[in-house]
């Protein structure tokens, strides 16, 4: 716990930046982009054909597994025609978004796998004394 | 209208055929894997990270497996094995699972309640 008010401060700083490498997932954005998630993932029963099986549920599933099931979709690594065409479309930013969403909430910030913003080298060495500095 | 008939009547043909396939898998056995009560060489009991009921797993890594739909268990398992999906935790446990092995474990997941659901139209 003494860890995550750093972290807190550090994910809040740079979010005003808005880079790459900082994602804070966002619950009603991904119940938005996870609307097309509910043409299969949302229908009872529903098939994937060749090879045959009902299409996972996904709701309530973990919000570190989603982002690394959706990220390896994306890369290749997890290989789905559907899936593969859905995941190439999506931004980190999205797939945060979605997996938060089917997560039923977004994980805190010590949990979230994307990492935190480094921050200058200055900045780092104030920092030097503290008992907790801020990591990933 | 002709178009979409000759589109939908595949697609009929093969809901029905996919209606046909039985429920596989002994669950009792399953949970016996599933604990480590019967060993298999090269598989920890799969409880270890997926958790006593498969819902309350080691952390967020590890995906929920209880009340998912035993048929997708199968072919998640069989595609460690074959590549298709790539997971260097997954892959020796899972080569190392006979197909009955699957279809037992997959059955017993399917069994358990947990937190997994479909997406809910309402949203």
């Amino acid at each position: 716990m003494r860890l995550s008010i750093p972290i807190l401060l550090a994910t809040t700083l740079a979010g005003g930046a808005a880079s790459a490498q900082t994602i804070v997932p966002n619950v009603e954005d991904g119940r938005i982009k996870a609307y097309t998630c509910t043409g299969c993932h949302g229908i009872p029963g529903w098939r994937n054909a060749y090879p045959n099986f009902r299409v996972p549920r996904i709701m309530g599933q973990h919000y570190e597994y989603l982002v690394q099931a959706l990220s390896d979709y994306r890369s290749g690594a997890r290989q789905h025609p559907t899936m593969r065409a859905q995941g190439e479309a999506l931004s980190d930013q999205d797939i945060a978004d979605i997996a938060a969403f089917l997560a039923g909430g977004a994980p805190t910030p010590a949990a979230t796998p994307a990492p935190v913003e480094a921050r200058p080298v200055d900045d780092a060495a104030d920092d030097a004394d503290t008992a907790n500095p801020p990591s990933e | 209208m002709k178009r979409f008939a000759v589109i939908a009547l595949p697609l009929v043909l093969a809901s029905a055929t996919a209606l046909a396939a039985p429920p596989v898998g002994d669950p009792d056995r399953g949970g016996q894997i599933h604990r480590g009560e019967i060993e298999i060489e090269g598989v920890a009991a799969c409880s270890t990270c997926h958790g006593q009921t498969g819902n309350d797993t080691l952390d967020g890594t590890f995906p929920k497996l209880a009340g998912q739909y035993p048929e997708y268990l199968v072919h998640a398992l069989q595609s460690y094995v074959d590549g298709t999906r790539d997971n260097a935790v997954m892959k020796p446990i899972a080569s190392a699972l006979s197909r009955k092995d699957m279809e037992d474990l997959s059955a017993f997941y399917g069994q358990q309640r947990g937190d997994l659901a479909i997406i809910p139209r309402d949203r």
